[in-house]
């Protein structure tokens, strides 16, 4: 009982220097910070410039949604999109470069959870709130409020979903240091996630498609083509594979000193 | 990697698009009709992949590292050195570009339908790539003001590809952003070009050359410029 007591302090403790670093982070280095948010938000900005000239350039024919379903889409993105990069994001940037220099086995050493390492590297949060501040706007300003807890729930399904595709791509990294998907994943994942394809009869968009089809998902569960519970099934699933990959590399891997 | 950051922001936009066309009866946007969308979308691709050499990230080490003092000490010119790198990987890029293009050819498209389309491209095409390292150098000299540099270089990066058409063409941005997009040099690296090579017209192909040629007189100016007062700024143990 004490030891895991003391483990839950230990825990906090970590938790909390995590936190104070990474906002800290935040006035030492603004303009960095700044410029980031500014890109990522471009990146949005021209996400939707290009639904809405493709919306537009169609003559409401966006693969059969209309035009509020098409923003609600957007909201929810990027509430969804918000939710797993604030968990994921200090993970996936740091996890290669980690193994590479021969650090991870402190990471393995530490009395906490190694899935902990998750929220401590980063605090995305500072990055990301825009993310759910906007995202959260958009849903409750397009949806009526019967259906937002519908659309929250489908979110943070969503969320999970991506946390597990994102922490399954990055794994690798713990076999194979110079596996390093980051940023060609954040890229993918940017350029991709705008356009709800859940409709679609092409295969290759589809394909093409494919890690950010839960967003589609989530919007066929608010047009009501889709059950909720069939997407948290999918994202349980989705957990359950990133933690059984996760398992295995962590089981598998071998350095100098072990 | 490269499938990812550089072969899907442009492979994602082109499947919407022909899926769009195949949920529409006679798709025709803005007088483009789905094989133009293909063409522009593949020649936007072909240009940023023969152009995008990331030679800033290169800079920016060099500046961060220290390792420019080597550089400075040596008779090489920084813009020699860019050039020579971004040689190098337009050399290996030509490969792979002439083999999406038999891929495509052997799949049954065709990008050039007629030669007047491949003298277009060979008028046009030089001076984009031109313009577009002489950009990318300009942002790498970022590095000797900021610490960090990779968000500016996000940012800036993402601005060029958005404005400059890759993501979209040019024609299609609604009205109120078209002037914005009309006087950056930007459209006359991608959209422009590629718009020429889609119509397989020389109509428009002097004004997209002294639009290159102007710019790339521009940009080599402010790049001069910003390399001389950058190492004025630089600082470096044993400098």
């Amino acid at each position: 009982m004490n030891t895991f007591i003391a483990d839950i302090g230990h825990t906090l403790t970590m938790l909390k220097w995590a936190a104070v670093l990474h906002v800290r982070r935040w006035s030492r280095y603004r303009a960095d910070v700044a410029l980031w948010i500014g890109s990522i938000w471009l990146t949005i900005l021209a996400q939707g410039l290009f639904v809405f000239s493709a919306y537009q350039a169609t003559g409401g024919q966006f693969f059969g949604y209309s035009q509020k379903e098409v923003v609600a889409f957007f909201g929810l993105t990027l509430f969804a999109t918000g939710l797993a990069q604030i968990v994921v994001h200090g993970f996936t940037l740091r996890l290669a470069n980690v193994v590479w220099r021969g650090d991870f086995d402190f990471w393995l050493l530490h009395p906490i959870h190694f899935f902990l390492r998750v929220f401590l590297e980063d605090v995305g949060i500072v990055w990301f709130w825009p993310h759910v501040l906007v995202g959260t706007s958009l849903v409750a300003w397009t949806l009526p409020s019967s259906m937002w807890l519908t659309a929250f729930i489908a979110g943070i399904a969503a969320a999970a979903i991506e946390v597990g595709i994102i922490i399954s791509v990055c794994m690798p990294a713990i076999k194979w240091g110079r596996w390093n998907p980051d940023e060609g994943l954040w890229e993918y994942l940017e350029r991709s996630r705008s356009i709800p394809v859940g409709r679609t009869k092409n295969m290759w968009l589809l394909i093409v498609s494919c890690g950010v089809l839960q967003y589609s998902l989530a919007l066929e569960v608010l047009t009501g083509g889709m059950s909720l519970i069939v997407l948290i099934s999918i994202a349980m699933a989705s957990l359950a594979i990133a933690w059984i990959l996760a398992s295995y590399f962590i089981r598998t891997y071998t350095s100098a000193s072990s | 990697m490269f499938v990812l950051n550089g072969v899907l922001p442009v492979v994602v936009p082109l499947l919407a698009w022909i899926a769009l066309s195949q949920s529409v009866d006679n798709f025709q946007v803005e007088g483009w009709s789905i094989d133009q969308f293909i063409t522009y979308y593949v020649v936007t691709f072909i240009i940023f992949a023969l152009s995008f050499t990331s030679v800033h990230s290169q800079i920016s080490t060099l500046i961060h590292t220290g390792q420019l003092n080597f550089w400075l000490l040596r008779p090489v010119n920084m813009l020699e050195f860019a050039i020579s790198f971004s040689a190098a990987r337009f050399a290996v890029m030509s490969i792979f570009c002439a083999v999406i293009v038999i891929f495509l050819q052997v799949l049954g498209f065709s990008i050039f339908t007629s030669w007047t389309q491949i003298l277009v491209a060979l008028t046009v095409l030089p001076l984009s790539i031109v313009l577009l390292l002489l950009l990318t150098i300009c942002i790498g000299m970022i590095s000797f003001w900021l610490i960090e540099a990779e968000g500016a270089f996000a940012a800036i990066l993402l601005f060029l590809q958005f404005f400059g058409g890759l993501i979209l063409p040019l024609s299609l941005f609604p009205y109120w952003i078209q002037p914005l997009a009309a006087i950056l040099p930007l459209r006359f690296a991608f959209g422009m070009p590629a718009e020429a090579i889609v119509n397989g017209s020389f109509a428009d192909v002097p004004i997209i050359l002294f639009g290159q040629c102007a710019w790339i007189h521009i940009i080599y100016l402010f790049t001069v410029f910003l390399w001389q007062r950058g190492l004025q700024q630089y600082d470096a143990v044993g400098a």
